[in-house]
C-alpha cells in the first residue's frame, strides 16, 4: 500500500483529524470516484487515537476505506453536526453515544411519546444518520463515534457498537470515550481536511460532477451570506431541521421572540438575545433564546415562551452582579457528576455560608451575590426551574411553580441551591447560559447540580454537629425529622444525602422517609 | 431491470490488514438475497434483504452492465440501520416476528 496524499489538521492533543489516499491495486467493479479515494481516516479525541485498532493483532492507527462518501457525509450534515444538541426521543445519558445506546437497550417501544414504535425507530435513525460517521461507510468497519453540540462545544463521544461482519481478531482500542472541545476548533479542523482531500481529488478527476459538485458544497459551508443562520438557529434552539414544517414554524417563532422582547433592550442585550445574521462555518455562540428553547421540554407552549422572554427581558435591563468569588474545591480526578457536585457544594458551604449559624440561609446568599429571583408558571412540571445567566447584565433564577415536587420552603430551598450549582460551576458550557433544570437539561449537569445542593445545603459540618445534639441516633426517623426541620430541607433529602455520605443503608433511608421507626 | 449482483473481495476472506470491510458469512447466497431486496425509499443506491436472521446491505457500485443496469455487491448490515419502514414492510410479510435494533 502506497500513501500517495495526506492532510492533517487540528492538534492530535485535544482534537485532529488527518485523511490519507492510498493506492488500492484491487480490482473489482466500483464507482471511479470511490475507488480514487481509498484510505485511511485517524481522528484524535482528548489526545487519544479512537481510530487506533487491531487486525490480527496488528495494531492499525487508521480505519480503511473509500473517504469520498465520509467527506460528503461531513458536508450533508455539517449544520446538525455543529448544532444540534437535542437528542432524539428522550434525554436518555450525557453524552451522545451512550445515551443512542441506552435508548436501543431499552425497548424504542416503552419511550413515552406520541409516536409508534416505527416512527420511534426512524426518528433514532434519522437522528444517528445525521451524527454517525459510520452512516458515511458502507460496508467499511469505522468506530462508532458521535458528533455533535454541547453548550458552545462540540461533543465527540465514541461508543462500543460494533458493525455485523467484524471478524474477531479486528477490534478497535478506545472506546467509551468523550470529548468536549470548542466548536470551531473542530469544525475548522474538519473543514480544513475534508476541502483539501476534494481538491485534490478533484486534481485527479476533473470531469467527475460529483467531485466537483462535492467542493461547491464544502464551500458553501462557510456560508458567506448568512443563506444558513436559520436552520444552524433552529438546530441550536432544539427544532428538528430537517422537517421543513418544522422549521418554518420555528420561523414563526422567532418573529413573535423579536416582538415580545421588544424595543427597550439597547444592542449589546439584543445581540445576547437573539444573535445577529452572521454566516462562517459555525454559529460560535448560541444566541440565549435558543439555549432557553433548546434545553426546555419540546411542548414549549406559547404562555411558556412569554413567561421565558419576559424574565430574559427583565435580566437584559438588570446591572452585572458583584464578582463571584472563586471557590477552591480539591482536584479529585475521573470523580462521577454527584461525587463531583457534593465536593463542589461542601466547598462553597465553606467559602459561602454563615457557619456559625445553624441552617444555610440560601436567599442572603444569594442576595449578597447579586442573583435575583422570581417564580413564574411554566407548564412542564418537570422543570423545577431555568437560570438565565450573562456576563454583561444580570443573573437571574426563574422557579417554577408549577413544578410537579411544589414550591413549599424545603423543595424552594432545594431548587435555589441547585441553580446555584449551575450559576457557580456551569458556565464553562457556554458564554451564555440558560440553564432549564428539567428533564433535557445535560444529564451530567443536572446531576451534580442536584449532589451540589444536597451538600451545599446539608454539608457533612452541619450534619455532624446537630447529630451530636440528638439523643437517638440520625438515622433514626425521629431524629431525621428533627435534623430535616432544623436544616430546614426535606425528609427525603436528608435520607438521600445520608445515603451518600454513607451514614445510613437504603433501607434505613427507605425507613427515614415511609418508614414509622 | 439489467442490474447484476458480483460479490467483491472487500467481504470475502482471506483477510488483508487495512484492505477489507465486513465479512460475509460463509456460504450467504448474495444473488439470491439481491433478488429478494428492497430499495431505501429515501437513497436508491441501497437495498436491503434478510435472512430471517441477519440483515444484509447491497450497495450499487455505479458502474453499468452491458445490459443498461449497474453492479451491485453487497455485506452485513447493522439491523439498527435497516430503515423502519423496511422493517414494518418485512414484519407483515412474515420475514421477522418484531423489529430488530
Amino acid at each position: 500500500m502506497t500513501v500517495t496524499w495526506t492532510a492533517l489538521a487540528g492538534d492530535t492533543s485535544s482534537f485532529a483529524i488527518e485523511l490519507s489516499f492510498i493506492t488500492d491495486p484491487e480490482s473489482h467493479h466500483y464507482d471511479a470516484d470511490e475507488r480514487e479515494s481509498w484510505g485511511s481516516i485517524t481522528l484524535w479525541v482528548n489526545g487519544i487515537n479512537v481510530t487506533e485498532h487491531l487486525e490480527q493483532g496488528e495494531p492499525l492507527r487508521a480505519a480503511h476505506w473509500y473517504l469520498l462518501p465520509t467527506i460528503g457525509w461531513f458536508a450533508a450534515n455539517w449544520d446538525p453536526l455543529f448544532h444540534e444538541e437535542r437528542l432524539p426521543l428522550k434525554n436518555a445519558a450525557s453524552d451522545a453515544a451512550t445515551a443512542m445506546t441506552r435508548l436501543l437497550v431499552q425497548p424504542l417501544r416503552l419511550v413515552r411519546t406520541d409516536l409508534d414504535e416505527f416512527e420511534r425507530l426512524d426518528a433514532w435513525q434519522s437522528w444517528w444518520a445525521r451524527h454517525n460517521i459510520v452512516d458515511s461507510v458502507e460496508g467499511g468497519i469505522f468506530p462508532d463515534l458521535y458528533i455533535r453540540r454541547w453548550g458552545d462545544l462540540s461533543e465527540i463521544s465514541v461508543g462500543a457498537a460494533t458493525t455485523p461482519g467484524t471478524p474477531s481478531h479486528f477490534r478497535y482500542q478506545n472506546v467509551d470515550v468523550v470529548g468536549r472541545l470548542p466548536a470551531k476548533f473542530v469544525a475548522t479542523a474538519i473543514y480544513d481536511v475534508i476541502q483539501r482531500a476534494t481538491e485534490e481529488l478533484a486534481r485527479r478527476r476533473p470531469d467527475s460532477t460529483r467531485i466537483s459538485s462535492l467542493l461547491q458544497d464544502i464551500h458553501d459551508l462557510m456560508d458567506v451570506d448568512g443563506l444558513r443562520y436559520t436552520k444552524r438557529l433552529a438546530y441550536l434552539s432544539g427544532v428538528n431541521a430537517e422537517s421543513s414544517q418544522d422549521v418554518e414554524n420555528f420561523v414563526d417563532l422567532w418573529s413573535r421572540v423579536d416582538e415580545i422582547l421588544g424595543t427597550e433592550l439597547d444592542a449589546t442585550a439584543r445581540e445576547i438575545a437573539i444573535g445577529s445574521l452572521r454566516g462562517g462555518l459555525v454559529l460560535e455562540t448560541a444566541p440565549q433564546v435558543a439555549l432557553l428553547f433548546g434545553s426546555y421540554n419540546p411542548t414549549l407552549n406559547d404562555n411558556d415562551m412569554q413567561v421565558l422572554l419576559r424574565n430574559l427581558h427583565n435580566v437584559l435591563r438588570e446591572p452585572r452582579p458583584a464578582e463571584f468569588p472563586t471557590i477552591k474545591t480539591p482536584a479529585l480526578p475521573r470523580l462521577s457528576p454527584g461525587q463531583e457536585g457534593s465536593q463542589l457544594g461542601e466547598a462553597a458551604y465553606s467559602e459561602l455560608a454563615d457557619r456559625e449559624a445553624g441552617y444555610v440561609d440560601i436567599q442572603a446568599i444569594l442576595t449578597r451575590l447579586g442573583i435575583t429571583h422570581s417564580m413564574d408558571v411554566l407548564s412542564d412540571t418537570n422543570t423545577r426551574a431555568v437560570s438565565l445567566i450573562t456576563q454583561e447584565y444580570g443573573i437571574h433564577i426563574l422557579v417554577n411553580r408549577n413544578y410537579v415536587r411544589g414550591t413549599t420552603e424545603p423543595v424552594l430551598r432545594f431548587t435555589l441551591a441547585h441553580e446555584l450549582g449551575h450559576i457557580l460551576f456551569d458556565r464553562s458550557r457556554s458564554l451564555r447560559m440558560a440553564v432549564v433544570s428539567g428533564p433535557w437539561a445535560p444529564l451530567a449537569i443536572e446531576q451534580r447540580a442536584n449532589a451540589f445542593a444536597a451538600a451545599f445545603l446539608m454539608p457533612e459540618e452541619l450534619l455532624e454537629r446537630l447529630s451530636k445534639q440528638m439523643s437517638i441516633p440520625i438515622w433514626h426517623k425521629k431524629a431525621a425529622v428533627q435534623v430535616a426541620a432544623r436544616l430546614r430541607v426535606s425528609l427525603s433529602s436528608l435520607a438521600d444525602r445520608m445515603y451518600n455520605l454513607m451514614l445510613v443503608t437504603r433501607e434505613e433511608a427507605n425507613n427515614i422517609v415511609y418508614g414509622n421507626r | 431491470m439489467g442490474d447484476l449482483y458480483e460479490g467483491i473481495p472487500k467481504h470475502k476472506e482471506p483477510w488483508v490488514a487495512g484492505r477489507r470491510g465486513s465479512i460475509c458469512p460463509p456460504g450467504v447466497d448474495g444473488v439470491a438475497l439481491f433478488k429478494d431486496s428492497v430499495v431505501d425509499p429515501k437513497r436508491p443506491g441501497k437495498r436491503y434483504a434478510t435472512d430471517g436472521e441477519n440483515a444484509y446491505c447491497a450497495h450499487s457500485s455505479n458502474v453499468s452492465t452491458p445490459s443498461g443496469g449497474f453492479y451491485w455487491h453487497g455485506f452485513p448490515y447493522e439491523w439498527r440501520r435497516i430503515p423502519a419502514a423496511i422493517q414494518r414492510q418485512w414484519i407483515s410479510e412474515g420475514k421477522i416476528t418484531r423489529y430488530r435494533t
